[in-house]
C-alpha cells in the first residue's frame, strides 16, 4: 500500500496523520539560540505564547536530508511513498526530501510540492489518502494529487501585516499600502506564488471576501477553516462558509511556520475549487 | 414688445433703459458671433454678481452650498474659450462655448448648463448667424440635448427651467422678429418657470426655497436680455455685488434664499424696505403668522417655529407691516432698510462699485487655480485610480492607498477639466475615478468621451465610500472587474456627517435652527441638537449599529486632537461592541465624518 510522508507545516493533526498511517517530519523553529522540533518538541500554543513574549521574530529551517532520509527508511521498502511538502517558494524542505529520494536509490519514492502551505498541504495530502483508501496504486494516487494541485488556493485575513514584513514575506513598499488606516490585509495563496487581495476593515468583510473567492474558483470541492489564535473568527468564519457552501468543513490550527508570518489573529479559509481559476 | 408686468430684473436702472427700448433703439433681428458673446460676458457678470444667492439655495441647510460656483466656473469657462478677438461667426464662437463649458464643468449643475450649451451649439448648427427662429431652435436643441444627459430628468430643476424656456422661444419667435423681445419672453418664462419649482419638488417646498440650478439659469437669461437691451451689464453687476457686500453676513444666511427669486422676479414694486425681526413666543402658531404676513410684501423668507418667528419681507409699507406683526407679539431685533436709497447710493458710486465688483468675476479664477492641481495618479498594478478628495488627512490616506488626488468636494467641486489632467497623468491607460461627493459624479462621468483612456466612474457619495471602494481595487483585476467590485463595496459603508446648520429650517418633519450641529446619515439629515457627542450618539443610534464592526471618525480640519479623542472615547463607551479607528481627514465644514461598516 502506498504510504503518504508530509513536513510538519501542513498542520494536519497528530490523531489524523496516525489514524492514516501518515509519516510527519518536523521543520525546526529558532527563538534565538534555541531549537525546537516544530509540533514534537513545542506545540502550536506553545510556539504563539513565545512570539508575545519576543521582539525578534523566530526564524524555521527546513529538516535535513538526512531526517528525511530516516522517515523514508522507516517505512517498508516494498511499500512506494508519495511526499507532499510546503511550495518550494516558502521553504527548502522539498529540495531535502528530493535529496534524500534521490540518495535511496531503488526506492518509489514521490516528492511533490504542494504549492501551497498549512492547511493547502493538508488537504492534498488528504486528497492521496482517500485515493489511497479507495485502492488505488501509486501512479493514481499520485495523478490525483497532481490534478488537484493546481486547484488548491488559501485566503488568509491577517490582523496586520507586521510579521509577514518582518518574515521578509512582503516587501515593505507593499506592506505600506493602505497603512495609515486599520486593515486587515488578506493574502492568498496557490501554485506556490502569495497575492496580496484587498484588504478588508472588518472580519465580517472579510468573511465575504473569503467566500466570493471560493465561488470564483467554482465552489469548493474540499474546505477547511484554521486560525491562528482567532479561534472566534475561525468559527465566525466556518458557519458563513456552511450556509453558503453546505458540505464538510475541517477546523484546524495554523502551525508555528505560517504562523510566523502571519502572526497572531489570522484567520483562514484552504480549500481545493472545482476550477483552477 | 414686453407686458408691462414682467419686467426681468430687480433694478431701476433696468426699468428706465427699458422703458424706451423699442422706440430708441432699432430692434435686432439676427443674433450672430459677436452679440452672442457680449451676450455671455454679460451672463457671466450677472451670474457672478449673483452667485451668493444661488449658493444659498441649498435644500439643505449645510454649508456647501456651491451650485452658484458651479455654474460660474462653469460659465467662465465657456466664455473663456470665446478668446479675446470678436467673430461675427455665431456657429463657430457657439462651439467653442460648448467646448469650453464642457472642460469646465463643475458640479451637478454646471454639467447640465455645459449640456444646454452643447445643445444650443448643436441647433445653430453651421449658422453664421440666426434669427428669432434660429434662436428658437437652438433654445429647443438645448434644453433635447440637456435632458438627455440626465439619466433621470426630475421636474422642478434646472431642466424644467429649460424647457419652459424653449417653449417661450418657440411661442415668441412665430409672432416676432426682435431678439430683444423673445429673450424678454424667455427670461419672463425662467422666472415663473423658477417660482414654480417649489410646487414641483417636495423637498423645495419644504427647505422654502427654489432650485438653485434652475435659478441659476434664469440669472444667465438675464444677464443676457441686459445685453441686448443695451445695459450696462458689469455696472449693474458691480452694483448688485456691493450690495450684497452690504447685508450682514447673518441676514445672508438666513434670509437670502428667496430674496433673489422674488426681488428678481417682481421687480414693479421698486426695492422698497428690507424689513427684518424676530418673534419670540408668537401670540399666534407660526403657520399661522406666516400666511398672516407673506402677502404683505415681496422676497418673505418667513423661517423658524412656534418658539421663534424669523421675518424678512421686502415692503414699500414698512409702517403698516410693524404694526401688524406685533399683533402677535413684540419685535426684536427690528431693521428696516431703504433699499432705494441704498440702491441709488450705490449706483452713484459707480466707479468705485465697478472695481468692487470687479473681484467678484475675479476671484473664481483664483479658486479655480487652487482646484486644479490634480495629482499624478499612482499606478496600482493595471488599473489608476484618481479620488476626488478635500482635507490633506483624506488626501494622504487616499495617496496612501494608492490613488491620484483631485483637490475638491463639498464647496470646490473639481472641473471636468481638473478631472481629465488627473486621469491623463495616471500612470495606466485604464483609470477609475472616485467622485466621493454626489455633485462630482456627472462631472466624472463626462471624462471619459474626452480622453483615449478607459474610464470608469465609481460613483462614491461620500468620502468612506470612496476609501471602502478603494480599498476593494484589485491590483491584478481588470478595469471593468475592478469597477464592479468597487461599487459593489459602496453599499457596505454607512456614512454619518456632522457639520452646522446656516440656516432654521425643517427637514423630513425634523426641525432645525441656525447654528445647530447636525448629522447626515448616509446623506439624510436625521438629527440635530447641540453638541457633537449627543448629535453622533443620536445619528448612530438611527442607523442602528447592530452587525457593524467597526466605526472610523475622521476628524476635521478645525477639531484638535485632544476633542477628536475625546470623541472617539466617548464612542466607544456608547458602543463598546464596535472597534473605532481615530482618523484625521483635516476636511472644511465638517467637524467630523464616520464611517461604520
Amino acid at each position: 500500500m502506498t504510504r503518504l510522508v508530509v513536513d510538519s507545516t501542513c498542520d494536519l493533526p497528530t490523531d489524523q496523520m496516525d489514524a492514516l498511517g501518515i509519516v510527519m517530519v518536523p521543520l525546526q523553529v529558532h527563538f534565538g539560540d534555541e531549537s525546537f522540533k516544530d509540533k514534537i518538541e513545542m506545540d502550536t500554543d506553545a510556539f504563539f505564547d513565545r512570539l508575545d513574549t519576543v521582539t525578534k521574530l523566530p526564524t524555521t529551517s527546513q529538516p535535513s536530508p538526512g531526517q528525511f532520509i530516516e522517515a523514508y527508511e522507516a517505512i517498508p521498502e516494498s511499500e512506494p511513498i508519495i511526499s507532499i511538502h510546503i511550495a518550494e517558494q516558502l521553504s527548502g524542505t522539498v529540495q531535502s526530501a528530493r535529496l534524500a529520494a534521490k540518495q535511496l536509490t531503488g526506492r518509489d519514492i514521490r516528492v511533490i510540492d504542494s504549492g501551497s502551505v498549512t492547511w493547502g498541504a493538508g488537504l492534498l495530502t488528504m486528497v492521496a489518502a482517500d485515493a489511497i483508501k479507495e485502492g488505488l496504486d501509486a501512479d493514481a494516487v499520485e495523478a490525483a494529487v497532481m490534478e488537484a494541485k493546481p486547484r488548491v488556493r488559501m485566503v488568509a485575513i491577517l490582523d496586520t501585516l507586521k510579521y509577514a514584513i518582518m518574515g521578509g514575506r512582503v516587501s515593505k513598499v507593499q506592506g505600506a499600502i493602505g497603512s495609515m488606516l486599520r486593515v486587515k490585509p488578506l493574502m492568498a495563496i496557490q501554485d506556490g506564488v502569495i497575492t496580496r487581495l484587498a484588504p478588508a476593515r472588518t472580519w465580517g468583510q472579510g468573511y465575504q471576501k473569503a467566500v466570493d473567492d471560493i465561488k470564483e474558483h467554482g465552489g469548493p470541492e474540499r474546505l477547511a477553516v484554521i486560525h491562528a489564535r482567532a479561534p472566534e473568527a475561525m468559527k465566525d468564519l466556518k458557519q458563513i462558509l456552511e450556509k453558503e457552501f453546505g458540505g464538510e468543513i475541517q477546523e484546524g490550527t495554523i502551525g508555528a511556520v505560517v504562523g510566523t508570518y502571519a502572526g497572531p489573529g489570522a484567520a483562514a479559509v484552504a480549500y481545493i475549487g472545482k476550477k483552477a481559476g | 414688445m414686453p407686458a408691462r408686468g414682467s419686467k426681468p430684473s430687480a433694478d431701476r436702472a433696468s426699468e428706465k433703459a427699458k422703458a424706451g427700448t423699442p422706440e430708441a433703439a432699432p430692434a435686432i433681428t439676427r443674433c450672430d458671433g459677436v452679440l452672442f458673446k457680449r451676450s455671455l460676458h454679460g451672463s457671466l457678470a450677472w451670474l457672478a454678481a449673483n452667485r451668493d444667492k444661488v449658493n444659498e439655495l441649498n435644500v439643505f441647510p449645510v454649508p456647501d452650498g456651491d451650485t452658484g460656483t458651479n455654474m460660474l466656473l462653469t460659465l467662465e469657462a465657456a466664455v473663456d474659450e470665446m478668446g479675446e478677438e470678436d467673430n461675427s461667426d455665431l456657429s463657430a464662437v457657439a462651439g467653442k462655448v460648448a467646448h469650453g463649458a464642457l472642460m469646465g464643468a463643475r458640479g451637478n449643475s454646471g454639467v447640465i448648463l455645459s449640456q444646454v450649451l452643447r445643445g444650443f451649439a448643436v441647433g445653430v448648427g453651421d449658422r453664421s448667424s440666426v434669427d428669432c427662429l434660429g434662436l428658437a431652435q437652438a433654445f429647443a436643441e438645448a434644453t433635447t440635448v440637456a435632458y438627455k444627459g440626465v439619466t433621470k430628468p426630475t421636474e422642478g430643476t434646472i431642466l424644467t427651467v429649460a424647457r419652459r424656456v424653449s417653449e417661450a422661444a418657440a411661442a415668441r419667435a412665430e409672432t416676432t422678429d426682435d431678439i430683444g423681445d423673445l429673450i424678454q419672453h424667455v427670461v419672463t418664462a425662467a422666472q415663473r418657470a423658477v417660482d414654480e419649482t417649489p410646487g414641483q419638488l417636495a423637498v423645495l417646498r419644504e427647505a422654502g426655497v427654489v432650485d438653485a440650478g434652475g435659478y441659476g439659469l434664469m440669472v444667465i437669461l438675464e444677464g443676457f436680455l441686459k445685453t441686448v437691451r443695451g445695459q450696462d451689464v458689469q455696472a449693474q453687476a458691480a452694483a448688485r455685488s456691493a450690495a450684497q457686500a452690504a447685508r450682514p453676513a447673518a441676514a445672508v444666511a438666513a434670509t437670502a434664499p428667496k430674496v433673489g427669486a422674488h426681488a428678481l422676479a417682481t421687480p414693479e414694486e421698486g426695492w422698497g424696505f428690507c424689513t427684518e425681526f424676530l418673534i419670540e413666543k408668537p401670540s399666534q402658531p407660526f403657520e399661522v403668522v406666516r400666511e398672516k404676513l407673506t402677502p404683505m410684501g415681496n422676497s418673505a423668507v418667513i423661517v423658524g417655529d412656534d418658539s421663534l418667528v424669523r421675518v424678512h419681507i421686502h415692503t414699500l409699507d414698512p409702517g403698516g407691516l410693524i404694526a401688524h406683526a406685533t399683533a402677535y407679539g413684540p419685535l426684536q431685533k427690528l431693521k428696516v432698510e431703504d433699499m432705494t436709497q441704498q440702491h441709488h447710493e450705490i449706483l452713484s458710486r459707480e466707479p468705485v462699485a465697478a472695481d468692487a465688483g470687479e473681484p467678484a468675476s475675479e476671484a473664481p479664477v483664483a479658486a479655480a487655480s487652487n482646484g486644479t492641481n490634480g495629482h499624478a495618479a499612482v499606478s496600482t498594478g493595471n488599473v489608476g485610480v484618481v479620488a476626488v478628495a478635500v482635507g490633506d488627512g483624506f488626501r494622504r490616506i487616499f495617496e496612501d492607498l494608492g490613488a491620484g488626488v483631485v483637490e475638491g468636494g463639498q464647496t470646490m467641486n473639481p472641473s471636468t477639466e481638473d478631472l481629465l489632467q488627473a486621469v491623463e497623468a495616471a500612470n495606466s491607460d485604464f483609470v477609475i475615478i472616485l467622485p466621493n461627493n454626489k455633485n462630482v459624479i456627472m462631472t466624472a462621468q463626462q471624462v471619459g468621451d474626452l480622453c483615449a483612456k478607459e474610464v470608469k466612474v465609481v460613483p462614491s457619495r461620500t468620502v468612506p465610500q470612496g476609501i471602502s471602494a478603494l480599498l476593494n481595487l484589485d491590483p491584478d483585476g481588470g478595469l471593468d472587474a475592478n469597477a464592479t467590485a468597487m461599487t459593489s463595496a459602496l453599499d457596505g459603508i454607512h456614512t454619518i456627517e456632522i457639520t452646522r446648520a446656516v440656516r432654521s429650517t425643517s427637514v423630513d418633519g425634523l426641525k432645525i435652527k441656525d447654528g445647530d450641529v447636525i448629522a447626515l446619515v448616509n446623506g439624510k439629515i436625521q438629527k440635530a441638537g447641540s453638541e457633537h457627542a449627543e448629535v453622533i450618539d443620536g445619528a448612530m443610534d438611527a442607523l442602528g449599529t447592530d452587525g457593524l464592526e467597526l466605526v472610523t471618525i475622521y476628524a476635521g480640519a478645525d477639531v484638535s486632537e485632544a476633542e477628536a479623542a475625546a470623541i472617539a472615547e466617548h464612542v466607544q463607551e456608547r458602543f463598546p461592541k464596535l472597534s473605532v479607528d481615530q482618523q484625521r481627514g483635516e476636511q472644511d465644514h465638517y467637524p467630523y465624518i464616520l464611517s461604520l461598516e
